[in-house]
């Protein structure tokens, strides 16, 4: 197996093994799985499309265009056969990624439940509104991806070959950053006092290398040091473990009042209920901040963050 | 005497097509099933109202919205040309 087709990814490394599977099949065959891409957001899913997409070959030997396409913006099925479809797709070589797939307007999923069902063929006919539509999927890559497939309809996802990503580890952060920033030198132990802060995600790693170039760039000097990433995170506000001011908040009040409902928390810090819960408490509970037993508990772990803060 | 219509009377009256074109000509658009016409494989003409058509009021413009347009789908295309 080529295990060359990724070298400028970092981590990942069961989505590149399968991936690379796909590719070198895609070389003997000229055919491709429909894949569909589930991971968290910013672990890299868009990414690696692109580099899968560019190791895919036409039959003249050059690079497979790659067409990326918002599926949020897909209004119904005639916007995508007038807009996407005609120009773009019909009769040419390409990669298309759906990107959050489980915002296909209903009538285009219908239309993807005949299209995508097909195990051997290479092509596939699709008649609407009195015109056939031919997808050949020798010429025709198609990949979704989506950070929440419990939306995708089932039967379209049973047509489609899942990629599952995973969080990346302290380690591939501290790597990402790095190449993000090769003109910086870091001083022994800093990236590992940095990696911790990004929340397992590859996007805020990149964002993070950013905000060290730019502090360097101010201080011309590219030799960092911890005590200069505790003096950038006192300026952009970055607090252990990475957490958001809303998720200090959150284990502040579970430590004053011992425990609550998450009604009671909601109300107390003005929040939605599901916004709590899906864009704070994961994270806490990810990384063993709180836990839900009936009612909402800080931990030993909580307790000893709080006291930093 | 008895009041109203006769029994068996109908608003609508029979005329053959020859007749009714030599009456109001070849040109004037008339309204019909946008799929009977398509069976017949005929296209439609401008929906805009003909000389004839009586006078629209103030309000029915007003309530005349128009058509929607498809929003743009956002799209991303790479070639790896320089790559």
């Amino acid at each position: 197996m080529n295990n060359d087709y990724f070298p400028d990814l970092v981590g990942q490394h069961a989505v590149k093994k399968k991936l690379s599977f796909y590719l070198d099949a895609f070389e003997k065959t000229g055919m491709c799985p429909f894949l569909n891409l589930i991971g968290a957001k910013g672990l890299g899913k868009t990414e690696f499309a692109k580099a899968f997409a560019k190791n895919l070959s036409n039959d003249d030997g050059d690079r497979r265009a790659f067409l990326e396409l918002n599926c949020s913006t897909i209004k119904n099925n005639e916007a995508f056969f007038e807009q996407i479809f005609l120009p773009l797709i019909a009769d040419n070589e390409i990669t298309i990624l759906f990107d959050e797939c489980h915002a296909l307007p209903q009538d285009l999923t219908m239309a993807f439940l005949t299209i995508f069902n097909t195990e051997k063929n290479a092509r596939k006919n699709f008649e609407w509104n009195e015109m056939t539509f031919e997808f050949n999927f020798k010429k025709q890559t198609f990949i979704f991806a989506t950070t929440e497939s419990d939306k995708i309809f089932p039967p379209l996802k049973d047509r489609l070959t899942t990629i599952d990503f995973e969080p990346y580890t302290n380690e591939e952060l501290a790597e990402i950053v790095q190449l993000c920033v090769p003109e910086v030198e870091f001083s022994e132990g800093c990236l590992e006092m940095i990696s911790p802060t990004i929340r397992n995600n590859a996007r805020s790693a990149v964002k993070r290398a950013k905000e060290i170039s730019l502090y360097c760039g101010a201080k011309e000097d590219y030799y960092f040091t911890r005590r200069d990433f505790a003096e950038l995170s006192d300026s952009v506000g970055i607090l252990p473990l990475g957490i958001t001011y809303t998720e200090k908040q959150i284990l502040q009040t579970l430590n004053n009042c011992g425990s609550a409902t998450l009604t009671g928390l909601a109300a107390k810090l003005g929040m939605s209920k599901t916004a709590l819960q899906r864009d704070h408490e994961l994270y806490l509970l990810n990384k063993n901040l709180m836990s839900i037993d009936g009612k909402r508990k800080i931990t030993s772990q909580g307790i000893e963050l709080c006291e930093t803060l | 005497m008895g009041k109203g219509r006769p029994k068996g009377y109908s608003p609508y009256a029979y005329i053959e097509y020859k007749e009714l074109g030599q009456l109001i000509g070849r040109n004037p658009i008339i309204k019909v099933s946008r799929s009977w016409l398509e069976s017949l494989e005929g296209s439609p003409a401008p929906s805009t109202p003909t000389p004839e058509a009586p006078p629209r009021s103030m309000e029915e413009i007003l309530c005349d919205s128009p058509e929607e347009p498809t929003p743009k789908i956002e799209f991303n295309l790479t070639t790896f040309d320089n790559e």
